[in-house]
């Protein structure tokens, strides 16, 4: 409890520094923000109305006055309009994120399900043939950019074999699909091969010798004792990759015209769309710090030998 | 265990070493042949990579262009290897001075302790905090296009794991007795760190960097291929695989050509960084 | 025995790959022509419907969202132009200009919008006067003094005189819609074929049809419009059957659709792909780069090669369907030899052999700033680079969604390589307007000719129609004598439909799409 508390109370400072540093950002960009709003809505700015429209933004006020602001129109919601397209960027983020979330759902189930039965088979046939073949695809998979992965699974899935839609409109298995492949497949290349090394160091234990001595058949030593033991290992491991996949989606979203923030971060990118970028560094940043506490505190109940060990976080 | 098992395991041992030392002399091979590539870019290509003849847009694979051209007429083939070096140059060059950032400051910061080190581990944590790609790709926003600009977005999200990595390695070796035998000997703290401290955390952090290269060739390559990496007509593979797209279906070779050699480098690093990581730690 | 194991199993895998690199799926159609309901359904794939593209919403009134509002068969204009770029009756029947300052215009009876309210010269009036307030360029394009409305007549009074008042009435920001509907979400009611349900900005649009449709039985029970903007997922799209037409593809995916499966439907327009040069650049305002710019672009290879030939080479302002247009005109034409010479004898010369010309210690850099939204205009910029290259020029290239805010500043730029619509509503005035004149908001490169402010004052003042076209030409000759515009082509449309869709033409205005006509067999 002493514990949860501690960390609670250090995700304060985190989360100041996350939503200072996306305002910094946003006003690192420059004064030309304003000026190149009312450029994007086709007006022939002067001097004059510059000051005034900083003016009426607070621009002209200390920045850390700004900040302050900021923070507390954040608090209500209130993250300003798109530069683009004028709506409420609160709106435009909170009615993307969920395809986002899907996704990465989506795709952390399809990992699991690849790599921990892959990852145990390698282990078992530790150097023989099957854990070479898997090895070998593993190795593939981890050497491919997922871009590049996208556009082979766009051609093979979708027009040779026609398995799958193109592009995704409704949040359903066989829109996510494509996808969710694309991403699984890089990160299965990577869990894979963690699963197989903790399955290996759990075989490789005394306890499982004295199984052995003892009679107990091997699959049921592996299904009760190793698949259980390395289970915390691998879901610790996929909620550490929450960060990654956060990210990672940004491109395959972009590619496959699914509807998520990452596609909308994308596209605010390419049109200077700074407010849009700002809430999306910055959700992301929040989303990812509070999965990974969660993670962490989680991991403490399931793991009772790790509660033992102290509150260190080194 | 018998003392005949124990000699087999350490002949084991000892064949996997040899195995080991072998596969480092072969993959580094491979890697300095790489390098190379990058290097003397403009030495090896047989035609001009910016060079464009219209008259020879989209020439499929011949002897005179092994790799096909592009709609420009450009040879691919050339553009390719003069890629390698805004995709591979640029890429050592990023893991080095992340490396070298890294480890200088986990190494101060663990070796000084105290606030400065709260304060430092403070800031790495923070930048951990960011999912790693939503932050270079604000950075890059903010920075806009070019080779060096996303170098610079990439370089601010991965020092501190380098600097985490020489932390708890120079932690581990403050208290270590040869470290403690030169304190006694009156050594000023820089000449612990030099002659004690980095030569022994030397092996962690080129294990990290070795299995960094082949990630950040890709995510240097993802960067480009959203258009926030280097800018046409600069040849590098992930804006010339993004420019290409469109090809896949009808020109397949001016996309599969730098989707290839990103592919055969990032293995090449990969199986570099295994290797490297095996040598230095058998186990 | 494990190298054995290592090879078989690598073996294996390498066959494995190779077998689904190989595989090839029985050609699955997918059925998504009739619905199990018996409603007929139709899919539009659309590279530019998106606030980028400043069409956030399909709000006729609001920057150029008009154009999704024509486009998909949601509203209809006053008049409508012709294949001929001629003004033909639609909503209204017919207009007469009483005097110089006077048009009389009388709206079709029978006419409704969408949710049955019927359109008479009051609801035309309410429709025109929001407008004029709240659109950022009709206010000044049309000058409206007064509106008067009686029955089906209007009566319109501009402060000014507008000879070309009836075809800016037919720019798309000009579709009638009931102001009284409102516009909530982006939607507004038209008395088009289809009547919008669902708009998601950049994301899609979902209609149905038009029960009241006044003209004729819209065929298709329901449209999704689908916002893609990548080109080659649109190809993609189209290919696996997501969508049953393409609008903006990637012309490197062309030949992929080039069988019985598809047909192509492509028109000449006037969206000219040209280049804007800025004054305030001291090495621009030099005659003999401007010209030498003008002679060193291989217009016919960047159309013909760079465009697969989906383009036509450009000489002034107008393609040559319009009677002011195309040859009528004489400009530059690609030679780098006399391109050599011009910039030799101004003085430009290669003193330090690194291939780049200089004069006077500055050296012949140019910084060419474009975007990438249009896919004609990176192509242009690269191939531009590398033929002006060779004459001694250093082309900078800058390609960049952010290009608005680098030609808004004086300084920042030498070159501008745009796209833009030179004669959208059939009167070749629009172009000059915008983007010749001292006050124009498009002369980003502060361009100024006496003539030009001599021969604008002239149209101006000019009604007839081939008095106007002589006008124009002459404009356009002295744009290019000067050199201040090159014109490097015009945009060939094409949408490209499945076999089995019928009705859906381009159209040289790159204003109309869905009609009534539409349907899929």
């Amino acid at each position: 409890m002493k514990y949860t508390i501690k960390r609670i109370l250090q995700l304060i400072p985190i989360l100041f520094a996350i939503t200072f540093l996306s305002f910094a950002m946003m006003r690192l960009a420059g004064s030309d923000v304003v000026e190149q709003k009312m450029l994007n809505t086709g007006q022939v700015v002067s001097d004059a109305q510059l000051e005034a429209a900083k003016a009426e933004l607070g621009l002209d006020k200390p920045f850390l006055v700004q900040y302050v602001t900021w923070l507390n129109d954040l608090l209500h919601g209130d993250m300003g309009v798109s530069f683009v397209s004028g709506m409420d960027v609160f709106d435009t983020f909170t009615s993307k994120l969920p395809a986002t979330l899907f996704l990465t759902a989506t795709s952390i189930i399809l990992t699991i399900i690849i790599s921990i039965p892959l990852g145990i088979i390698s282990a078992v046939y530790k150097n023989r043939f099957w854990d070479y073949f898997i090895r070998f695809f593993s190795f593939i998979g981890n050497s491919m950019p997922n871009f590049f992965v996208s556009l082979v699974l766009m051609y093979l899935l979708g027009i040779k074999l026609r398995l799958f839609p193109i592009i995704s409109r409704e949040m359903c298995f066989e829109g996510v699909a494509m996808p969710t492949i694309t991403l699984a497949i890089a990160m299965s290349a990577k869990y894979l091969r963690q699963v197989r090394t903790t399955v290996l160091d759990e075989l490789g234990k005394d306890y499982i010798m004295g199984a052995k001595a003892r009679g107990v058949k091997f699959s049921t030593t592996l299904w009760k004792s190793v698949l259980r033991e390395s289970l915390v290992t691998i879901i610790t491991l996929l909620a550490l990759s929450i960060g990654s996949l956060l990210g990672g989606t940004a491109i395959v979203e972009s590619i496959f015209m699914w509807d998520g923030v990452g596609k909308m971060a994308v596209d605010a990118i390419n049109m200077r769309d700074y407010p849009i970028i700002q809430a999306y560094v910055m959700w992301m940043a929040i989303i990812y710090v509070t999965v990974n506490l969660v993670t962490d505190l989680s991991y403490r109940l399931l793991d009772p030998r790790i509660r033992l060990e102290g509150t260190g976080n080194d | 265990m018998t003392s005949e098992n124990r000699q087999v395991s350490v002949r084991n041992l000892k064949i996997k070493k040899c195995n080991t030392k072998i596969r480092l002399i072969v993959f580094s091979i491979f890697a300095i042949g790489l390098i190379a590539v990058a290097l003397f870019a403009d030495s090896l290509c047989p035609y001009d990579p910016y060079a464009q003849d219209l008259s020879q847009s989209y020439q499929g694979l011949s002897a005179a262009h092994i790799m096909g051209t592009d709609a420009y007429g450009r040879d691919m083939f050339s553009r390719v290897i003069v890629g390698a070096r805004a995709s591979i140059l640029s890429t050592l060059a990023l893991v080095f001075i992340i490396a070298l950032v890294g480890t200088a400051v986990g190494t101060v910061s663990g070796y000084i302790g105290g606030k400065v080190d709260a304060v430092v581990m403070r800031i790495s944590d923070f930048f951990l905090a960011f999912p790693g790609l939503v932050f270079a790709l604000a950075v890059a926003a903010l920075l806009g296009g070019g080779v060096l600009n996303a170098i610079i977005a990439l370089a601010v999200i991965s020092w501190p794991k380098y600097a985490r990595v020489a932390r708890s390695q120079t932690l581990s070796l403050k208290v270590s007795s040869f470290v403690q035998a030169a304190v006694l000997a009156g050594d000023n703290p820089p000449q612990i760190i030099f002659r004690h401290i980095l030569p022994n955390i030397f092996g962690p952090i080129l294990v990290t960097a070795m299995l960094d290269i082949g990630t950040m060739t890709m995510e240097l390559a993802g960067l480009s291929f959203l258009g926030l990496g280097a800018q046409p007509p600069i040849a590098e593979w992930g804006s010339m695989m993004s420019n290409g797209r469109s090809m896949l279906q009808t020109y397949p070779w001016v996309v599969l050509s730098p989707g290839l050699a990103i592919f055969i480098s990032v293995v090449i690093f990969n199986l570099l960084g295994d290797t490297v990581r095996d040598y230095f730690d058998p186990k | 025995m494990t190298r054995m194991k290592k090879a078989v199993a690598f073996a294996l895998a390498m066959v494995l790959t190779m077998a689904t690199l190989t595989a090839c799926g029985g050609s699955k159609e997918k059925a998504n022509e009739a619905a199990a309901d018996g409603k007929k359904t139709f899919t539009f794939g659309d590279t530019t419907f998106n606030a980028e593209n400043e069409e956030a919403t399909i709000d006729p009134h609001e920057a150029y969202c008009g154009w999704a509002c024509i486009r998909y068969g949601v509203g209809e204009t006053l008049f409508k132009l012709n294949d001929n770029m001629e003004l033909e009756p639609w909503v209204a029947e017919s207009f007469e200009n009483v005097d110089e300052l006077t048009w009389k215009v009388v709206i079709k009876e029978g006419v409704t919008f969408s949710n049955g309210k019927a359109v008479d010269a009051a609801a035309v009036k309410a429709c025109i006067e929001d407008l004029v307030a709240v659109h950022e360029r009709a206010a000044g394009d049309l000058a409206i003094d007064t509106i008067e409305a009686d029955g089906q007549t209007l009566t319109i009074k501009t402060q000014t005189p507008k000879p070309t008042l009836m075809n800016y009435l037919s720019d798309p920001y000009g579709c009638i819609i009931d102001v009284e509907a409102g516009n909530e979400g982006g939607i507004v009611v038209g008395t088009g074929p289809y009547v919008a349900t669902e708009l998601v900005t950049s994301d899609h649009l979902n209609l149905v049809k038009n029960d009241n449709y006044w003209n004729g039985e819209p065929k298709i029970d329901e449209i999704s419009v689908i916002t893609i903007t990548d080109g080659d997922t649109l190809a993609l799209a189209l290919q696996n059957g997501d969508i049953d037409a393409a609008y903006g593809m990637a012309y490197a995916n062309y030949p992929v659709f080039e069988n019985d499966d598809y047909v192509f439907t492509g028109t000449p327009t006037s969206r000219a792909f040209y280049c804007q040069m800025n004054y305030n650049s001291p090495v621009i305002k030099d005659d003999a780069v401007r010209k030498a710019l003008a002679m060193g672009i291989d217009k016919e290879g960047f159309v013909n090669t760079l465009l697969n030939g989906n383009g036509y080479v450009g000489v002034g302002a107008f393609p040559d369907n319009f009677s002011f247009g195309g040859d009528v005109v004489t400009t530059e034409t690609y030679d780098p030899e006399n391109a050599k010479k011009v910039l030799e004898d101004a003085g430009w010369k290669d003193t330090d052999g690194d291939g780049i010309r200089e004069k006077g210690g500055q050296k012949l850099t140019i910084r060419w700033i474009s975007y990438s939204s249009r896919q004609e205009l990176p192509l242009l910029a690269e191939s531009a680079q590398a033929t002006l290259k060779d004459i001694g020029f250093d082309i900078q290239l800058n390609v960049t969604a952010d290009h608005g805010t680098i030609v808004s500043e004086k300084d920042g730029w030498d070159v501008y390589a745009a796209a833009f619509v030179t004669c959208g509503i059939g009167d070749p005035m629009y172009f000059f307007t915008t983007h010749c004149l001292d006050d124009s908001s498009k002369n980003r490169g502060g361009y100024h000719s006496d003539e030009m402010q001599t021969l604008a004052e002239e149209m101006n003042n000019t009604f007839d129609p081939e008095e106007r076209s002589d006008i124009a030409i002459k404009m356009q000759q002295q744009i290019l004598d000067d050199n201040a515009f090159i014109f490097c082509s015009f945009l060939r449309m094409s949408i490209i439909t499945k076999s089995n869709v019928t009705g859906l033409k381009a159209h040289p205005s790159d204003y109309y799409e869905f009609t009534a006509d539409l349907d899929i067999q």
